[in-house]
């Protein structure tokens, strides 16, 4: 008479718990506990946290490797604390890239140890997939403890259409991440895109000059669409081929993702685009 | 009763012996008043789209009908017509142009915005009209007269002409290159190919989802871009609440010489601030701060380098908006506290009852009229602890401000030789039967004054330039200081509209000699019957009152 067997849903939460409170947290997790459906709705009222502005922002709790000491924690005190009282740190450096609907994290966990002096933020609209990433990250900062690394990469449930002026200040990227967004199909659902004319100024807002948008995808329509809306964005130009076959981001974007890996797999289409920031024009 | 004003707007009309007119309009009827002389003008009705006592000239012809070109997908919402189509298509704001030469009118139902010319003689007469493809939640007016901003639900902004060209022309989109704009999108009648393969599909429904399209002979046509000239300029992912353009000259611009900007506000409590056209995709800044919707923008024109915004939390906040600083934040609730307080001290019997529970979530705020940087985003723990109702009561007792008026001091004493010392900011809330006034200093200093209490909830506020008084549309169909509870007509004043004005030596009351706007208040709007039906009461709740709607249903999804 055990009762009825567990639900899936309770295995998965006595899994999350299990990892929590027993020493599972070195074991990378597994995605059958973390499943969710594949898509979000980016227009919904989600339960999210996100800072009011970003200096508001709790880096150090993401980051917390790359605290800067306090150099006068009173006054630091008088400026920079919370609700809860809690000192609100700085960084050594400011995150400078950023993989917008990371996924299950693949990217990110590949970019890291090639630039350990850089701060990665994975953002991820589905909550389950989010935990999974901050599972792992935390797995594998327990497994290479010693050598101190994937310090540098960090995954927040966040929905960057709406909020990332929230997070991130006026040219502080360098390099924005769209892997195998959402392709949202039918033209009903367009405005629904991670990439629009209207979205392109946001990301040139949050883009340094200079700075470098990715995005790969293996639908050829939305590969177009992107082309076609950075493109003709005044703040975006394409970069060329040459220079986009020399970048190592790009070849890890092209391997190392789930979805490039799904593709593979399938042997279907991968198509690459970049596009550079441009400074902004003079006012006329 | 007679149906509440849910906007007012006031023009002038140059010439001699000619003067201020109001333009008031109750659901989708717009009457207009000669404050100069106090007789009714002919009545404009929107639903009918011609002049109630005074029909349209033959004009009309070349004016562009909606009907003609309906959107096709989504069913109109219409609301079913007890009083002679007056529940149609509802004003939700009235706009006139620096010149006073034409009013820019905006419907919600039909998506339309109605250009109106303003006759010499107070008449309006009906220019054109343009259904945008989504619902305009508010416009702004560029400087010079040219051109109307659009911001719509969909969280986009477009800029139309303030007069469509006589040829429906190419549809020209400049703001942001031609082309991609998915509004620009032109109707082809090429076979549908889908965009996916079985090669792209890794998901079950997906694959679901690429059967049945392939298993479509055609793509249902999509909805197709309206045939007037408009532009896409810029767009949130959110729906937008308010909009301002403002041009500073050589003297307060950053760059030296005269600058353009549109600031933005959205319900997910973001203001941006964009260039002006034609860079309007640079982003400048942000306005980051309020903890809820943001419901209202007011830049002074006397003080054009500061913004006051007004949020769904019911703060107001003042921001030196061209670097995105932070400058003030105020919390309505202690004012509107002190006046729910007085109201009670006062003993109106219909009052009390209602107050109280009012009275009990809105004490013990934060006394801080200071920037406060604390947090008070609710964690996600407390939110899951509630139950609904709590959650619903806790709603019922937020502020929201809902509307800021600036009227400069110069103005006011515009005849007295002395030091400009500002001006005066007149603040409304949803749901609140008062006014509150602040002084607004020349270095960008909000300090509250007092409140004036009213015979009932503040709609909206006309104010005429420099004139020393201003027009409130009230709400006495709802008891004072409630949204859902009609009133009890012996026991409250009944009135459409009061007068405030301002003493020399500064202080705003009730004008006794309110003669001015008797006829407009004895004769305007048209009846509706007193113990509305639910369905017609809800309408009317939310045509007064639609700041509530705006708070979010947090909800996550599996």
């Amino acid at each position: 008479m055990g009762g009825p067997p567990p639900t899936k849903r309770q295995k998965r939460e006595d899994y999350r718990k299990a990892r929590e409170t027993e020493e599972l947290s070195a074991e990378l997790p597994k995605k059958k506990f973390y499943r969710q459906r594949a898509h979000a709705n980016p227009f919904s009222d989600h339960r999210l946290n996100y800072p009011e502005s970003p200096d508001m922002m709790n880096w150090p709790a993401l980051y917390p490797a790359f605290v800067a000491p306090p150099v006068d924690i009173e006054a630091d005190a008088a400026h920079n604390t919370n609700k809860s009282g809690d000192l609100l740190l700085k960084l050594t450096k400011q995150v400078e890239v950023a993989d917008i609907g990371c996924g299950f994290g693949g990217l990110l966990v590949a970019l890291g140890p090639r630039f350990p002096n850089t701060l990665f933020l994975g953002m991820e609209i589905r909550i389950k997939v989010a935990d999974f990433v901050q599972d792992k990250i935390k797995a594998l900062r327990t497994q290479n403890g010693e050598i101190g690394g994937y310090q540098n990469i960090a995954c927040l449930r966040a929905n960057a259409m709406k909020f990332l002026p929230n997070f991130f200040k006026k040219y502080q990227l360098s390099k924005i991440f769209f892997c195998f967004p959402d392709p949202h199909f039918k033209a009903r659902k367009h405005k629904a895109r991670i990439v629009s004319m209207t979205l392109n100024s946001e990301y040139a807002y949050v883009l340094r000059p200079g700075g470098i948008v990715y995005t790969i995808t293996d639908v050829e329509d939305l590969h177009k669409w992107m082309v076609q809306h950075f493109d003709a964005h005044p703040s975006f130009e394409q970069v060329s081929e040459e220079e986009q076959d020399a970048d190592e981001c790009v070849q890890v974007m092209k391997v190392e993702t789930e979805e490039g890996k799904k593709v593979e797999r399938n042997e279907g289409d991968k198509f690459v685009a970049c596009f550079r920031r441009l400074e902004d024009p003079p006012w006329t | 009763m007679r149906h509440p004003f849910q906007c007012l707007q006031a023009c002038y009309i140059p010439g001699p012996s000619r003067g201020w007119i109001v333009l008031a309009a109750a659901r989708s009827q717009i009457n207009s008043f000669a404050l100069y002389d106090g007789t009714l003008l002919p009545t404009w009705d929107i639903s009918t789209s011609k002049g109630i006592t005074d029909a349209l000239s033959h004009s009309m012809q070349s004016v562009e009908r909606c009907e003609d070109n309906p959107p096709p997908e989504k069913r109109q919402k219409t609301i079913c017509d007890p009083m002679e189509g007056r529940w149609g298509a509802a004003v939700l704001t009235m706009t006139a142009t620096r010149n006073h030469r034409n009013v820019v009118v905006v419907t919600g139902e039909d998506k339309c915005i109605r250009v109106f010319k303003l006759e010499e003689n107070g008449r309006l007469s009906l220019l054109s009209e343009r259904c945008m493809p989504k619902r305009p939640c508010a416009i702004a007016i560029t400087p010079d007269d040219s051109t109307i901003l659009c911001a719509d639900k969909f969280g986009d902004v477009y800029s139309i002409p303030l007069h469509p060209s006589p040829q429906p022309t190419e549809v020209v989109s400049e703001g942001i290159k031609a082309g991609p704009g998915r509004t620009q999108t032109p109707s082809t009648s090429k076979k549908f190919v889908p965009a996916a393969n079985n090669l792209t599909v890794h998901t079950a429904r997906n694959l679901k989802a690429l059967k049945n399209q392939l298993r479509a002979t055609n793509q249902p046509s999509e909805k197709t871009a309206p045939d007037f000239e408009h532009q896409l300029l810029l767009g949130h992912v959110s729906m937008l609440t308010d909009i301002a353009f403002v041009t500073l000259d050589t003297s307060t611009s950053p760059h030296g010489k005269p600058c353009s900007y549109i600031l933005t506000a959205d319900r997910d409590e973001h203001i941006r601030v964009s260039r002006g056209p034609p860079q309007a995709h640079v982003i400048e800044t942000f306005c980051l701060g309020h903890k809820e919707f943001v419901s209202k923008l007011c830049i002074p024109h006397w003080l054009p380098r500061t913004l006051i915004s007004g949020g769904g939390d019911g703060f107001l906040c003042v921001w030196s908006w061209a670097s995105g600083l932070a400058l003030q934040k105020v919390d309505m609730r202690l004012s509107v506290d002190e006046y729910l307080n007085s109201c009670s001290r006062s003993g109106r019997k219909n009052f009390v009852g209602q107050a109280k529970p009012k009275l009990e979530g809105l004490t013990g705020g934060p006394g801080s009229s200071e920037i406060s940087s604390e947090d008070k985003r609710e964690n996600p723990e407390e939110n899951t602890q509630r139950d609904g109702k709590a959650h619903e009561a806790a709603h019922s007792h937020k502020l929201t401000v809902s509307g800021i008026w600036s009227i400069s001091q110069t103005e006011l004493n515009r005849d007295m030789e002395g030091e400009v010392e500002g001006g005066d900011i007149l603040v409304a809330c949803e749901g609140i039967s008062a006014i509150f006034v602040f002084t607004l200093s020349m270095d960008s200093m909000l300090t509250y004054r007092d409140f004036i209490p009213l015979k009932g909830n503040v709609l909206d506020v006309a104010t005429f330039g420099g004139e020393p008084f201003v027009i409130v549309s009230v709400d006495t169909l709802h008891q004072q200081n409630s949204t859902s509870t009609v009133s009890d007509p012996p026991s409250q004043e009944v009135a459409l509209l009061q007068l405030l004005s301002r003493s020399s030596g500064g202080s705003w009351s009730d004008d006794i000699d309110a003669g001015k706007i008797e006829t407009l208040n004895q004769q305007g709007s048209f009846e509706i019957k007193v113990g509305l039906g639910d369905s017609q009461s809800q309408v009317l709740r939310d045509l007064l009152y639609k700041y509530q709607s705006l708070r979010k249903q947090e909800y996550e999804e599996e």
